[in-house]
């Protein structure tokens, strides 16, 4: 038993090397950090939104949006107070701003006016084109507008339908504001495990775990690739099939070890770090699924040409099927093959831990039945 | 000149052995980005529009509960919210973690009642932990505008009602609820929308395309490690000590590469001009609108080509490796996308970054495709993609040289 734990360590010691020494490695180990930092920083010095809006909030001393817009903290949206309307439309025109959104001046008269049927459109909105997100950010403008118009359709019911145009204004605000809440009548929150980590992320940082995923499967691929280089130069010869996809899939996971570790290092800087737990049970199931189907991919490509053509195609592949960037919910059979689709669900709901057992499971046992298949095709 | 000759045209026979495998692996990377532009533009059928809510609890007959159907009813906003009622909140979270819901929405016992109380009861609304995707994001949005019409509406409801009790008048409740109601209803009543047009910038759908035909270009690329990483340099030193110097068997094993994706552009162009889908006409229209026009399209977009096989030549000649070149390839690819604003658009990143994707080939190659399907082509642009391509190509004879010379030793 010793003996063959001694056997086994010399063998980790020596995949480990053999990885060590491979320039093109070390930088993708080095790159996973680097770009979690890159992308942090990126965000702390955003002041880009999604949505860039250039604003011209008329003159009024009644109505002032500019202070409520100044105070609001989002993700979705930002705002460019322009001095007039000519400014606001040459910043869409221009490219610098998705939409100007322009207030008539003399807001609080045009306000009445609208109410009583009687006035004109109180807002004019510039865009370069119809999508529908711009459709859903005009909903703010009268978001904006409502506690004004509403107040006034107040006034309009007392004065016509209640006939008591005599109450007066103060009295009108006294019963009107009675009622009226500082809080917000709608408590968010998230769903999943990790939440309150998220809920501190800007969307620039939220892709980092999606993109460090795909940068270690390449890391398990690039393992696979550096195996079948050397299986080629006979490196392995002395060895059984069956000993040589053991190496296989311990060399695989000695350099997702090593990538786990900068990994882990990139989502502590970047602050994606939720606890140690669910984040080490995820690492370590991800370990082993991208080990199996690394192997698996060299079982089925046992030349460096094809990896050459698998590794875009599984690059693009995670990028497009698994949730990065979009959370796509369409093709189900292509995300279900891919590993990083596992790891990301698993990190929110960590019940679907067990689905990454089953499909270390599966993605080994065909790996070794492949791999079985060819050696005896070959002899 | 005579050698030159021979020698591209070895390459070029060398090429087109390879050019099927790049033919399928291109086909392959552009149905993943036919795919990827079907999920994100092409969903026209109504119910692919809405993002679904589910809705926990009940709101009780209050004038909410009018207003909630009333604006799943008749409202636009149907086109991109739907509530779907639900019978308790773990079947909701079920439903959640599935992806059918975008969000639920749990509504407290005895909530209606609540909201004349000094501290009423709050409508929990529940996310999917999936911040990295904007539909959250904009529901979330969409969920606290709706938050501020319920509560506007609720104190110019109750306030009517008060001053008609104070003042012993009688009042209709359900009028004066749909009087604020039919105000929220008709709130596209406010604004007047004028569409400039695409203009100088680009749209939305326009800015994914040419991204994407980025993104394609570069992993086109990735294909050259098939035959241009040299594990050894036995048949470059050969070549100059016949008379092939450095920057010649650099040309000769270029410009088969550049035709290759060349190739490929005009391929995906012609298809885009076969088979054009309405979002992509829309944008790209007289650049594609017959297979001539197309053809001439692809002829002015030889000198991105030109660019981005120059810088990923480069990347071949610095790696000894298929490995090495294949990991560098990627990377890079990986880290210009990002920067050059092909994940992300470009104007939701940093200023400075925005300045550093500029200057970077992938910013200038992407301004340049925009300008050939804008009939926009700018001398400066040009300029730059041509002096990128010549450093790149001067940079990859330098190396070349200097591998040669230190094989000697």
């Amino acid at each position: 038993m010793k003996k063959l734990l001694n056997k086994a360590l010399i063998w980790l010691v020596m995949l480990s090397k053999r990885l060590l020494k491979k320039t093109g490695f070390l930088i993708i180990l080095l790159l996973i950090p680097v770009l979690a930092l890159f992308m942090t920083l990126c965000a702390q010095n955003n002041e880009s939104s999604f949505l860039r809006i250039a604003l011209y909030a008329g003159r009024d001393d009644a109505v002032d949006i500019t202070d409520e817009l100044k105070r609001e903290e989002s993700d979705m949206f930002s705002y460019t107070f322009c001095d007039n309307a000519e400014e606001a439309l040459r910043m869409v025109d221009s490219g610098e701003a998705d939409m100007a959104w322009v207030f008539q001046d003399g807001l609080s008269g045009e306000i009445e006016r609208f109410v009583k049927g009687a006035g004109n459109t109180l807002v004019t909105v510039y865009e370069k084109e119809e999508t529908a997100v711009l459709k859903l950010a005009r909903e703010k403008i009268f978001a904006l507008l409502y506690p004004y118009v509403c107040y006034e359709i107040y006034n309009d019911y007392i004065d016509t339908e209640l006939g008591l145009p005599d109450i007066s204004g103060q009295e009108r605000k006294e019963v009107y504001y009675l009622f009226e809440k500082d809080d917000s009548l709608v408590e968010y929150t998230t769903f999943g495990e990790g939440s309150e980590q998220s809920e501190k992320n800007s969307y620039l940082t939220s892709p980092i775990k999606g993109m460090v995923s795909v940068l270690m499967l390449l890391c398990g691929l690039a393992s696979s690739m550096y195996f079948i280089a050397d299986e080629k130069r006979g490196t392995f010869s002395r060895l059984n099939y069956r000993k040589r996809l053991l190496v296989l899939w311990t060399g695989n996971v000695c350099a997702l070890s090593f990538s786990a570790v900068f990994s882990t290092l990139a989502f502590i800087l970047s602050g994606n770090y939720t606890s140690f737990i669910r984040e080490s049970g995820a690492m370590a199931a991800y370990i082993l699924i991208c080990a199996s189907f690394s192997a698996l991919m060299a079982a089925l490509i046992p030349s460096q040409k094809g990896f050459s053509v698998l590794m875009p195609i599984a690059l693009v592949a995670c990028t497009v099927f698994c949730p990065i960037f979009l959370d796509i919910r369409a093709f189900p059979l292509i995300q279900k093959l891919l590993p990083p689709y596992y790891y990301l669900n698993a990190l929110s709901y960590p019940s679907q831990l067990y689905r990454m057992l089953i499909y270390f499971v599966i993605s080994s046992g065909a790996a070794y039945g492949v791999y079985a298949l060819r050696h005896l095709r070959d002899n | 000149m005579n050698k030159f000759f021979r020698y591209l045209a070895l390459g070029l026979k060398r090429a087109a052995r390879i050019y099927p495998l790049v033919l399928g692996f291109t086909l392959i990377l552009s149905l993943c980005a036919a795919l990827l532009l079907t999920s994100l533009f092409a969903a026209k059928a109504e119910n692919k529009r809405n993002l679904k809510v589910g809705v926990v609890g009940d709101i009780g007959d209050s004038y909410l509960n009018i207003g909630v159907d009333t604006l799943q009813s008749f409202d636009s906003s149907r086109f991109y919210l739907t509530f779907v009622n639900v019978d308790d909140e773990e079947s909701a979270q079920k439903r959640l973690t599935k992806g059918e819901f975008i969000g639920y929405v749990v509504i407290p016992e005895g909530f209606a009642d609540s909201l004349s109380d000094e501290i009423p009861a709050t409508l929990k609304y529940v996310s999917q932990n999936a911040p990295n995707s904007i539909a959250p994001l904009l529901t979330e949005e969409l969920v606290g505008i709706v938050s501020q019409f319920v509560l506007e509406s609720q104190n110019g409801i109750y306030g009517v009602e008060d001053i008609a009790w104070d003042h012993d008048v009688e009042i209709d409740m359900y009028d004066a609820n749909m009087t604020f109601i039919n105000s929220v209803l008709a709130r596209d009543t406010v604004y007047d929308v004028e569409v400039l047009g695409v203009g100088n910038g680009l749209g939305f759908t326009a800015y994914y395309i040419f991204a994407l035909i980025m993104v394609l270009i570069l992993l086109w690329g990735i294909t050259g490690c098939l035959y241009l990483v040299r594990t050894d340099m036995a048949l470059p030193r050969l070549l100059c000590s016949r008379s092939y110097g450095s920057f010649l068997q650099i040309i000769a094993e270029y410009i088969p590469f550049t035709v290759m994706t060349a190739l490929n552009l005009t391929i995906i162009v012609l298809a885009l001009s076969l088979f054009p889908s309405e979002e992509i006409y829309h944008t790209l229209s007289y650049a594609i609108e017959s297979p001539a026009a197309a053809l001439m399209t692809s002829l002015k977009l030889v000198p991105l080509a030109m660019l981005i096989c120059s810088m990923q030549f480069f990347l071949y000649e610095l790696c000894s490796n298929i490995i090495s070149a294949l990991l560098t390839q990627l990377l890079s690819m990986l880290a210009l996308s990002y920067i050059s604003g092909f994940f992300y658009p470009l104007s939701a990143l940093p200023m400075p970054v925005q300045k550093l994707s500029a200057l970077l080939p992938t910013g200038i190659g992407f301004d340049y495709a925009v300008r050939v399907f804008s009939y926009d082509l700018s001398f400066a642009n040009l300029a730059a993609l041509i002096l990128y391509t010549a450093l790149f190509l001067i940079l990859s004879t330098a190396v070349r040289e200097y591998k040669i010379r230190r094989s000697h030793l």
